[in-house]
């Protein structure tokens, strides 16, 4: 039986990442490819996080200091 | 021997991810189009997480009075911060918010911004402060980025947007502009002061540009505002990059003493082109235009180039029409040569 795109761990993995299903022919490209994909935007994901992150802190240095509770709970939770 | 460059869709997607076209082995097997369809879906899951992350910037905007709001989003807001955060506002709070900070902060939030998901924001704004950035982005040589927002704007900002734009930027940007009702209306409906502009400031070579960007009869009026003798020398440059099909548009589209005066300065072969254009995209309005405009040595050379034409041309041209009464007499004279 051949397995679909979705019954493969790397291509699921691949999906998750992305939140959706990939274009089939990329699917179908090998374990090793996908999976270093799939790396690849899940570091790109947490560079731009902790970038963002770095940034809203700098920033808010400038911003007044009875302002900056409020603004710091508004962008960092 | 030169290195093959890497693909266009390759490099977009190492940038997305900020890794090397090298690190995306495998992937250079894939189409074009799923390549795309990949960077697309790399993009959208990287601006996601950004997105999370400034809706609280719009949640907070939207809490705060408008002037503390304004104020703090430029103070210390960087501008892609601020234009994911404008993505996400309510169009109100947006028009309220572009009058309480500079046009240079909203001209820095219009290269940010993703035209597309911000298009209600965009349309929130006034026209008069859309034409407001885009003095703005135009002052900045910002074409691409302007290109996008014309995009997004209705068709009152379009007429604030290329209202202010100088000659020059209109000849940058209006390439790179994908062409839509609005916009065909805007340019068609260009001021009279506006033309005479376009028409004083652009040399020859830089109006063919234009006519190559622009349908011939929206560059109509634009050519009817500029002499006889650049109108030549716009044909010149047309027929010198081998643009033949973009002639047989323009000549359809400027006075008989302009088309003389462009085919007096044309070559045999610059000619033999534009037949050539004519035939292979049945361009029959056109060559009816053509042959009408021209006098009686234009018409001469003309039959000469047709009789010259290769047999399957030529039997094109004669299978092809309905011709006007003028063309159809100068194609049965040119077959008496042959």
């Amino acid at each position: 039986m051949t397995k679909t795109n979705a019954d493969r761990g790397a291509a699921r993995t691949l999906a998750e990442v992305l939140g959706e299903e990939p274009p089939a022919a990329v699917g179908a490209l090998p374990d090793e490819v996908l999976t270093r994909l799939a790396g690849h935007v899940e570091d790109a994901s947490r560079r731009q996080a902790a970038a963002m992150e770095a940034g809203v802190k700098s920033a808010l240095k400038g911003v007044p200091l009875p302002l900056r509770g409020v603004v710091r709970k508004a962008l960092l939770g | 021997m030169t290195a093959t460059a890497p693909r266009p869709e390759l490099v977009a997607i190492g940038r997305t991810l900020g890794v090397e076209v090298d690190e995306l082995r495998g992937l250079d097997g894939l189409s074009d189009d799923d390549l795309s369809v990949l960077h697309g879906q790399i993009a959208n899951r990287l601006s996601t997480d950004k997105r999370r992350r400034f809706a609280r910037v719009a949640a907070l905007a939207q809490s705060i009075p408008g002037p503390i709001a304004g104020r703090l989003a430029e103070k210390f807001l960087p501008p892609a911060g601020g234009a994911l955060a404008a993505e996400l506002l309510e169009p109100a709070k947006a028009r309220d918010l572009v009058g309480r900070v500079s046009v240079a902060y909203l001209g820095d939030l219009a290269i940010a911004l993703d035209p597309v998901r911000a298009q209600d924001v965009v349309r929130a704004i006034p026209a008069a402060r859309v034409g407001e950035v885009a003095q703005e982005l135009f002052s900045r040589k910002e074409y691409a980025a302007m290109a996008r927002f014309v995009g997004a704007v209705e068709v009152d900002a379009l007429f604030a947007t290329l209202g202010v734009a100088a000659p020059h930027d209109l000849l940058a940007v209006v390439p790179l502009l994908t062409w839509n009702d609005n916009l065909d209306r805007v340019i068609a409906e260009l001021p009279e002061d506006q033309i005479q502009q376009i028409a004083a400031e652009l040399d020859a070579d830089e109006l063919a540009q234009l006519a190559l960007a622009l349908d011939p009869h929206r560059f109509g009026p634009i050519v009817a505002a500029v002499p006889v003798g650049t109108v030549a020398d716009i044909a010149s440059a047309l027929l010198e990059r081998g643009e033949f099909a973009a002639m047989a548009g323009f000549a359809g589209v400027i006075t008989p003493e302009m088309l003389c005066a462009a085919v007096d300065q044309a070559t045999d072969g610059h000619l033999a082109g534009v037949v050539a254009a004519v035939v292979s995209g049945e361009m029959w309005v056109e060559l009816d235009h053509l042959v009408e405009g021209l006098d009686d040595s234009g018409r001469g050379r003309l039959r000469t180039v047709l009789a010259d034409l290769p047999s399957d041309a030529f039997s094109r041209l004669r299978a092809g029409g309905p011709l006007g009464a003028e063309a159809t007499e100068l194609v049965i004279a040119a077959a008496a040569l042959r």
